[in-house]
């Protein structure tokens, strides 16, 4: 099993951005899910070697979070909220679809070309528009299931090579 | 060391009074496109591009553009306010390119209300 | 002068809220109006006034700004409601007789629109609006969030500024006390208390923290606040600091909200910039500086111990109640916590003072905070409603003047059937409750409460029991896992609303549900679990009916739980436009062009995208 390239360099920033402060080891692996767009089984490893903390204590916290995961997310993370305003407006419908189209069976999951992966948010404080879908720090409202879709191929085909 | 004493509060606020009232010229109209999270959800990002390209092309001097938080009615954005000065201001609601660059051609320009895009004149009951 | 009515007929009607006076002048003193002359208004009123002996029935109040700085100096008339514009020295003699006096409006001196040729209404003439009332969100909408100076010449950091050279902390203390404040973020617990028995703590040093991890599901006030007016939070912050003797804050905020911790980072450093965030601001010896912590998506953080541990870089594991985080909070120190919302309040009340704030709202708090609810409450109105947005209404307005006058109603003709207030710890109302007036207290005794201030509107269409699952089903994965009454029993009060909706629940299961739901409330270890069977009991209390008919007719009458639902295609409308069966996943929908369709119910995986493309409202869900 390859354990995969690990950009040692970005971790010991994001560890220094922080000082090396334990109480902020929430913020450190924020920046951590954001950069790898996971929390890398050797990362975790790194931080309790550097910041002298228990290994158990990373992985409590990673896995207590929803904000943080341990399997790679995809390059294009779906999240369809499904706080209660969009839950009355079919939110849950919209986020089946997704799962269903990508094939994905669990949330948090990443299609195998790890091009998008979908989870459902709690709230993404849009209720005014609900129901809500965020794709890359874009936030579709009034959407439906048929007008994810469309984003959804509207995507894959952008990034198709001619 | 302190930087700000007591008395310089008042100060500011008279020198940002100009912008806030628009009252002494500085500025003829004054339009606040309303960018909370739902505003840019909903494409105030695009009105305000149309707004500045507007105001760009119209040449004009005396138009001011802020943005602002959310106005509340988070189901008809994107919204924004027009100012004109001596007139209560006017909410426009869910907002395109088209309709922005005709309110400010007709609104910001000529001062005609444009009564279809229209939701409200006046300021929210405040305190 | 002429024909002074006698002082008897000028007594304030019995059973008046305010006991000493009866008319109150709110004049502008935003820094527009008084640069137009509201300070000459304001002496010739009280000139007047006293003129005619009605020093004592009518208060002259200096607000902060109108907003509508243009007509400046303005003036609105309490109770009445009249707006009076630009005021000279000269218009008060003849109007504090005709109006003050004799309680005849002056015509000329009032608001007209400018030659009124357009159809547009004024925004007091439009519902959404016209009930609302700006405390927390005053400057939403009327300043730019990344200006301090637009802030300041709001009257920004003034009550800072009054807290520190005129007060002692302790009558900024009363002063909280005294107005009745009570915690936005959902427990409704009196501020000043808070404050007072935060100072009291022993332990250095104290901290200050603002909860801006809005985990509520379907509010955003909080998020609304930050963006629209950064400035006022740390605001608050900074005067709670020196009530209690701190001069550490924190502000725990979402990590998903990155556009309000982008303003909120601007506008700390502007206000360092300024000297009103750091060492000896104003010159007054008081330092006090902030830093940001990020939230990291947990519901159970909103629980102060919880919130707390996960500061420090735990998990957010809440502990025991009977230990006070005003006592041993962030790292063991006294530690001041509240919300967003209930900060944006404290700055406006130190310049206002108790008296305007306990003017709106309902109770009496003059002998203890506890007594009534004071203020307005931001409410994200949403779900099936016409007019969805953030509404700040005072308190004491009944759910049927928000839902239907400011929300504008139930879209597309359909009919109310309830509306969940207080989030997931909350309760769903139904239509019979709709003229209780909304504060703290009745709430609760409904079986709902006011939490964060979430208003989920919902119709006909949605099912009760789906909706009690949902909230459970939430609260069954952010329970931390703790204590076993919230971890097993939402589990299992999960397992039996799953069954129910699905159409395989038993005779008997709603008693069980029922007993579930009172050993989770009485047992948990906090409020989560504590508050967690709400859904549930306020559904079975009101929607009983809905409940048996899952149970034993297996109907859903809404019409919603999949399993006990079928799609079907309804002859007369379909019109064969062939779109259903084109996107139909399951390949399901069959017929031909122009022909009436039908959906094969072995196949059908009940999505819904067929009712969701269909143009003719064809696609019949039973």
């Amino acid at each position: 099993m390859e354990t995969g390239f690990i950009d040692v360099d970005a971790v010991d920033k994001i560890i220094d951005r922080w000082k090396y402060d334990p109480s902020y080891l929430i913020e450190m692996l924020q920046d951590i899910q954001g950069h790898f767009r996971y929390i890398p089984k050797e990362v975790a490893q790194k931080l309790s070697d550097d910041l002298d903390v228990p290994l158990s204590h990373i992985f409590h916290i990673a896995t207590f979070y929803k904000g943080f995961s341990l399997e790679p997310r995809g390059k294009h993370p779906i999240y369809v909220c499904t706080g209660t305003a969009c839950h009355v407006k079919g939110g849950g419908r919209i986020l089946e679809n997704v799962m269903r189209e990508l094939g994905v069976t669990k949330e948090g999951e990443a299609t195998e070309d790890l091009f998008f992966s979908v989870e459902s948010v709690r709230c993404l404080g849009c209720c005014g528009l609900a129901p809500v879908v965020e794709i890359d720090d874009e936030v579709y409202g009034h959407t439906s299931t048929v007008e994810v879709s469309k984003i959804l191929s509207k995507m894959r085909k952008a990034e198709q090579p001619e | 060391m302190f930087k700000l004493r007591i008395e310089d509060l008042d100060r500011i606020a008279e020198e940002n009074k100009k912008t806030m009232s628009l009252r002494h010229g500085a500025g003829r109209v004054k339009i606040t496109v309303h960018m909370g999270t739902c505003g840019i959800a909903a494409g105030a990002r695009n009105i305000m591009a149309e707004v500045m390209r507007c105001v760009g092309e119209s040449g004009a001097s005396d138009i001011i553009v802020t943005t602002s938080g959310c106005a509340g009615l988070c189901s008809r954005e994107p919204m924004m306010t027009v100012e004109v000065t001596d007139q209560a201001p006017v909410k426009y609601i869910d907002l395109d390119k088209k309709k922005t660059k005709r309110i400010f051609d007709e609104h910001v320009m000529k001062g005609n209300i444009v009564e279809e895009y229209a939701l409200a004149m006046g300021g929210e009951r405040t305190l | 002068m002429s024909e002074t009515p006698s002082k008897n007929e000028q007594k304030p009607p019995v059973g008046d809220v305010s006991s000493s006076s009866r008319m109150q002048l709110m004049l502008c003193g935003g820094t527009a109006c008084v640069s137009s002359g509201s300070v000459k208004v304001k002496a010739a009123l009280e000139r007047e006034l006293a003129k005619h002996d009605l020093t004592d029935e009518v208060d002259v109040v200096v607000t902060g700004c109108n907003g509508f700085c243009a007509k400046g100096p303005v003036m609105v008339v309490q109770p009445d409601g009249i707006f009076y514009q630009e005021l000279k020295e000269k218009d008060i003699p003849h109007l504090v007789e005709e109006h003050m006096l004799k309680g005849r409006p002056v015509e000329k001196l009032m608001y007209s629109p400018p030659d009124k040729k357009t159809a547009v209404p004024t925004m007091s003439e439009i519902g959404f609006f016209k009930k609302q009332r700006l405390v927390a969100l005053r400057n939403r909408g009327l300043l730019d969030p990344e200006s301090i100076d637009e802030y300041i010449a709001r009257d920004g950091y003034k009550a800072l500024a009054k807290v520190l050279s005129e007060m002692t902390p302790e009558e900024v203390i009363d002063e909280m006390i005294a107005s009745g404040l009570r915690g936005r973020g959902g427990g409704g617990f009196p501020t000043g208390i808070k404050w007072k028995t935060c100072r009291m703590a022993a332990g250095e040093p104290k901290y200050v923290v603002c909860n801006a991890d809005e985990g509520d599901p379907g509010a955003y006030m909080d998020r609304s606040i930050v963006e629209a007016d950064p400035h006022v939070v740390l605001e608050g912050m900074a005067i709670a600091a020196y009530a209690v003797g701190s001069s550490k804050g924190y502000v725990y905020i979402r990590h998903e909200y990155p556009l309000a911790l982008k303003r909120l980072q601007k506008a700390m450093e502007d206000a360092r910039e300024y000297g009103l965030l750091g060492k000896n601001i104003f010159g007054k010896g008081f330092d006090f500086d902030i830093s940001i912590h990020f939230g990291a998506g947990a519901f159970v953080c909103g629980e102060s111990t919880a919130l707390m541990a996960s500061m420090e870089g735990h998990v957010g594991e809440p502990r025991a109640k009977y230990i006070h985080t005003v006592d041993h909070g962030l790292w063991d120190r006294p530690t001041n916590l509240n919300n967003v919302e209930t900060y944006a309040n404290v700055p406006v009340i130190i310049l206002r003072g108790t008296k305007w704030f306990t003017s709106i709202g309902t109770g009496d708090v003059s002998k203890s905070p506890w007594g009534g609810s004071k203020g307005t409450k931001v409410f994200s109105l949403v779900g099936k409603v016409n007019n969805t947005g953030l509404v700040e209404v005072p308190m004491g307005i009944t759910l049927r003047e928000i839902i239907f006058d400011i929300g504008g109603g139930i879209p597309n003709g359909k009919k109310f059937k309830a509306v969940q207030t207080g989030g997931p710890s909350g309760g769903v109302l139904p239509e019979s409750l709709l003229d209780i007036p909304v504060d703290f207290d009745q709430l609760t005794k409904v079986g709902s409460m006011m939490g964060s201030g979430g208003m989920i509107v919902m119709d006909e269409d949605d099912c009760m029991v789906d909706i009690a699952r949902y909230y459970i089903d939430f609260l069954a994965g952010e329970s931390c896992g703790k204590c076993v009454p919230c971890r097993e029993g939402l589990r299992q009060i999960n397992k039996m609303l799953t069954d129910i909706s699905n159409g395989e629940a038993e005779e008997g299961v709603l008693e069980l549900l029922e007993e579930t739901a009172h050993t989770v409330a009485e047992t948990s270890l906090c409020a989560l679990g504590g508050s967690a069977p709400n859904p549930v009991l306020s559904t079975l209390r009101y929607f009983r009916d809905e409940y048996e008919a899952h149970v034993r007719e297996k109907r859903c009458p809404a019409g919603l739980c999949k399993n006990l639902v079928t799609y079907s295609i309804d002859p007369v409308n379909c019109n064969g436009c062939t779109l259903c069966a084109i996107k139909c996943p399951q390949h399901a929908i069959t017929g031909e062009r122009k022909k009436v369709h039908t959906i094969d119910t072995s196949l059908c995986i009940k999505c819904g995208i067929c009712r969701d493309v269909c143009k003719q409202d064809a696609v019949i869900v039973k």
